[in-house]
């Protein structure tokens, strides 16, 4: 067995490199033959019948080392690594085309990797959970607010996670954020109230210390776990951390632990989430036990139990809340309130939003792939022709036509791998480099490094670009060597073959570019259209970030009111600031705060459901600030405070809802329901609506109020959670930097320990709310770009070719006097004949593929005609200017020397 | 190499090799033309259709570690691979031998009670 396995070893050694075994045998040989000559020669024979009689005794010297390699090595592995040699030569001597076709499916294979490598950790893994799929969200629907799930109430919260049976945990969390100061300059940090359930939810463990317990949080013990960056970037990644104070909001919290690095929560997709750095006990107060059928704000999530069913989840939920409903006291008026609950599943709720961004660019990178794979398979195919010659000539010779097709194949996979290997760089690259363009909720995820899903992708396409770009023009080249190409005509029959065949190519790839195209072309149009809605704010020459002020340094309204003031003052001092002013809100940041209202003398239908506008509270000259534009009345003025008669200013939702057609100057509203005991507020101006979600989200209903108007009316959670954290605005001459850092000088100048979060130009907060539709409008324009090359190329390529094989025929009729206009009209109609086919076709595959664009599209229908027509005429010049230059050159050709090239 | 001639190839094989072994065993180093010579006259007539036949057998010997070839000059100071049988060599020589043996004497007593 040893002797054996020794033997195995070295004839497995002798397939790599056996040039030195080669050379000794080659030498032994000759030694031998040597002995045995001299031998003869001894014996009388004369030396030139002495060697004939030594080769003769020997035998065949070539047999000889055949079987010795035989003997040796591993045949057919031997075979294979020759064949790549004979493959890496082939493809070495022709470096114009192996590069082209290198790097052609470099750029398909590479862009389908990098999107694929998205798509895997945006659609596959969105929860970086373990057995994520027994997550799901607890939501209430609540009739008389809406008929979406919405989140639930703090008490609802306590009744799932004691009352239910199917969930292991059953968490709540809530988004908070918090002033983190001790070291260094204090700064604002994302933090999240959460239960300790929570994390045997997510089944997450912390890499130091521990998770929170039922006491701590039933008795608000001021502790806290904070996240792998924040560990890093604030602690310096001290080993020693458990024990020590993050003074958050100027209250000490001890760290009790450390979460591993790439643990998230909440993750970023759910709309206006932000993830945490730092996590605390929930601690409800018990205002907030008892706030039944108040506040929905509280996020519940939860595991179920192995082989529990989403149905039979929700049904456990919906048990309990009929059993609060049950309970519930009729309102005033002798309404009774109901509701009902539902467990979602959450990876949807995550991966959902990216679906249609994601599934678009898989479709255009698939495109984009095919037209590559087709750009390489004519290309095979145009050079297969040149090298017909060589397979007959190695089938004469025995190669057999299996052994040339392999060789053939080989070469294929050869270009393929090794363009893999590039894309796959590329792609790393490309995501790496580009990572910026990436909008946030996707670029979390593009974090993932390459997985082995990603590579068996990688691997597979590799596989498939080999079959697809191969097998074909392989095949064809067989079968036309046993129709023996040595004589011509065999080779004339196979041209028109292979000419029939590549023009379908050429068709096909038109096609596809085309609808690359389309889809680009809508993107565009909908993205100029997003960047031309009016956002309702004035971007340019304005800086904003938001300020919060710390309970226990602000303890009351007036002290909070009092540090407003002198921000605004110092703001107002400044040199280059025109205006300045805090609100409660900032355009497109999403933050906001919904409120039910009173019209009076309202137009609207009369209407079960209740009256809900944004409320935004406001001070200084924050609307003028932010550059909204007044339609009627005025601004608020400094006149207006808390001795004056209550104001509001509204947008134009509001006027067009409630007082359409009227003046609504003059008109009143009050906040809360009819019976409500709050003041009534006069409307003095009207301004235009201001986009808070997005500039694709049309805006709802927003009213502004004056804080030193409504301070002493607010309920105290308002004032606790909106009127201690506000943005600041500032608007004047100079650069939007120099006035954000005179903003963040402000407000230093006021409190010391204050910090500025999220500081930026307006401009800045406009092009992020549109980052995602840049990206894809991006993306979307290099695959289109890129499809258009390879189009023209392939367009190119054929027409080229086709030149070149009919040059006698060129010749002839040139000869026979047709003039160089008619020869370029001749081709030119050719090469323009495949482009308008292929333009036909795409259109139709366009037809049928645009309308899943739909949701991506904004002010733009999937059909959109100018969009196509645009497409196909763009498509139609390249196509042609593609077919010119050879169509010309064909008529340069001088007649005398094609005739005689034969 | 064509597959017709495969099955005389393998029963010549296991021979050849414990031929060749043996032979170096009893006369020492030996080169391929001394080899083969000797081969020859052992069996008083050429056994092999040519001297090169030796070849394949011996780097199959040397790959599993039974003989040990090394480059040395003849008694006519020429160069030539002299192959040595080594210690594994020795005791696989042994067992073949004694295998062979057992097999010819068994295809003796079949051959003989058949006939």
């Amino acid at each position: 067995m040893n002797a054996n396995w020794r033997r195995g070893w070295l004839r497995l050694r002798n397939v790599f490199g056996s040039a030195r075994v080669e050379r000794e045998l080659a030498r032994e040989v000759a030694s031998h033959l040597e002995l045995l000559e001299q031998e003869f020669l001894r014996r009388g024979l004369p030396p030139q019948d002495a060697r004939t009689a030594a080769r003769r005794a020997f035998g065949g010297v070539e047999q000889v080392k055949e079987r010795h390699r035989e003997e040796r090595s591993i045949m057919w592995l031997d075979d294979a690594r020759r064949d790549l040699q004979y493959a890496t030569r082939t493809l070495r001597r022709t470096p114009g085309f192996t590069t082209i076709a290198i790097a052609t499916l470099a750029l398909g294979i590479g862009a389908a990797t990098a999107i694929f490598s998205l798509a895997d950790a945006a659609l596959l893994h969105p929860l970086p959970f373990p057995d994520a799929d027994r997550l799901v969200t607890v939501n209430e629907i609540v009739p008389f607010i809406g008929d979406r799930p919405i989140r639930v109430t703090a008490p609802d919260l306590l009744d799932y996670e004691q009352q239910t049976h199917n969930f292991s945990a059953v968490a709540g969390w809530i988004g908070i954020s918090f002033e983190l100061s001790g070291v260094g300059q204090s700064e604002t940090i994302q933090a999240a109230r959460v239960t300790p359930s929570l994390f045997a939810a997510l089944q997450a463990q912390p890499s130091l210390g521990r998770v929170f317990t039922d006491d701590e949080d039933r008795k608000d013990v001021p502790v806290c776990i904070v996240s792998d960056g924040l560990w890093q970037r604030w602690f310096g990644a001290d080993p020693h951390v458990l024990g020590r104070v993050a003074i958050l909001d100027r209250k000490p919290y001890k760290v009790i632990g450390v979460m591993p690095r790439g643990f998230a929560f909440p993750l970023e997709g759910t709309a206006g989430v932000r993830t945490a750095d730092l996590w605390v006990p929930m601690s409800l107060t018990p205002a907030e036990r008892q706030a039944r059928l108040d506040n929905w704000s509280y996020n519940a999530l939860a595991r179920m139990r192995p082989g529990v069913t989403i149905a039979q989840a929700s049904a456990d939920l919906e048990s309990v809340a009929r059993h609060i409903v049950s309970e519930l006291a009729p309102l005033p008026n002798g309404t009774r309130v109901t509701f009902s609950a539902v467990a979602r599943p959450l990876a949807p709720q995550v991966s959902g939003p990216l679906r249609p961004l994601v599934t678009t660019l898989l479709g255009a990178v698939a495109c984009l792939l095919l037209i590559a794979c087709v750009n390489v398979a004519n290309l095979l195919l145009a050079r297969g022709a040149h090298r017909e010659r060589e397979f007959a000539i190695r089938v004469a010779l025995g190669a057999g036509r299996r052994r040339v097709f392999q060789q053939l194949v080989l070469e294929t996979l050869l270009i393929a791998a090794v363009a893999a290997l590039a894309g796959s760089l590329l792609a790393w690259w490309s995501v790496r480099t580009f990572s910026y363009v990436i909008p946030a909720r996707l670029a979390a995820l593009a974090q993932a490094p390459f997985n082995w899903q990603v590579l068996l992708f990688t691997v597979g396409i590799t596989i498939a670009v080999t079959v697809l770009v191969g097998i074909v023009p392989g095949i064809g080249a067989i079968r036309r060597v046993r129709g023996n190409a040595m004589n011509e005509r065999g080779a004339a029959s196979g041209n028109v073959d292979r000419r029939r065949l590549r023009s379908t190519l050429v068709v096909v790839e038109v096609a596809l570019a085309l609808v690359l195209l389309v889809g680009a072309g809508l993107l565009g149009r909908s993205f100029s259209d997003l960047l031309r809605t009016y956002p309702g704010f004035d971007p340019e020459g304005a800086a904003a970030g938001s300020i919060g002020l710390p309970e226990t340094a602000y303890p009351d309204t007036a002290r909070e009111q009092q540090t407003w003031r002198a921000l605004l003052d110092r703001l107002r001092a400044l040199p280059g600031t025109t205006v300045a002013g805090v609100g409660t809100s900032l355009p497109l940041n999403g933050r906001r705060n919904e409120r039910v209202f009173t019209p009076a003398d309202s137009t609207a239908p009369p209407n079960t459901s209740l009256d809900i506008s944004a409320m935004t509270t406001v001070d200084g000259q924050y609307l003028q600030a932010i550059g909204a534009s007044l339609v009627r009345g005025r601004y608020f003025t400094a006149h207006d405070d808390a001795h004056a008669a209550p104001v509001a200013i509204v947008t134009e939702s509001v006027w067009r809802q409630y007082w359409n057609g009227q003046d609504p100057i003059g008109k009143r509203l009050k906040w809360g329901g009819r019976d409500s005991s709050q003041p009534w507020l006069t409307v003095v101006g009207v301004v235009k609506d201001v986009k808070q979600d997005g500039l694709d989200t049309p805006a709802g209903p927003q009213i502004y109020v004056r804080s030193d108007q409504i301070a002493s009316s607010v309920p105290a959670e308002y004032r606790a959670q909106h009127l201690r954290s506000m943005f600041g605005v500032v608007r004047g001459r100079g650069s939007a930097d120099r006035l954000a850092a005179d903003l963040r000088q402000a407000v230093r100048a006021v409190d010391p320990r204050l910090s500025v979060a999220h500081l930026e130009p307006l401009a800045d907060t406009l092009a992020t709310s549109a980052s995602p539709e840049r990206f894809n409008l991006l993306l979307m324009l290099a695959f289109a770009a890129a499809a258009l090359a390879l189009a023209a190329i392939g367009v190119y390529g054929v027409m080229a070719y086709s030149v070149t094989q009919r040059r006698q025929e060129i010749g002839l009729r040139m000869a026979l006097g047709a003039d160089a206009g008619t020869l370029v009209r001749m081709i030119l109609g050719r090469g323009l004949l495949l482009a308008l086919v292929g333009i036909a076709l795409g259109t139709a595959g366009a037809i049928v593929t645009t309308p899943a664009l739909r949701s991506l599209l904004f002010g733009v229908q999937p059909l959109d005609p100018p969009t196509f027509g645009t497409a196909a005429l763009l498509l139609f010049v390249v196509a042609a200017l593609a077919t010119y230059i050879p169509a010309r050159r064909a008529s340069q050709v001088d007649p005398q020397i094609a005739l005689r090239s034969e | 190499m064509t597959s017709g001639r495969k099955p005389k190839v393998e029963i010549l094989q296991g021979t050849l090799d414990l031929i060749v072994l043996r032979a170096l065993f009893t006369m020492g180093p030996q080169h391929a033309y001394s080899l083969a010579t000797r081969l020859e006259q052992v069996t008083e007539h050429p056994l092999m259709l040519n001297q090169g036949t030796l070849y394949p057998a011996l780097v199959r010997l040397e790959q599993k570690g039974w003989i040990k070839g090394a480059w040395q000059k003849t008694e006519n100071n020429r160069d030539a691979k002299y192959y040595a049988i080594t210690r594994a060599g020795t005791r696989a020589l042994d067992e073949q031998t004694e295998r062979w043996r057992r097999l010819a004497g068994l295809v003796d007593r079949l051959l003989l009670d058949e006939s």
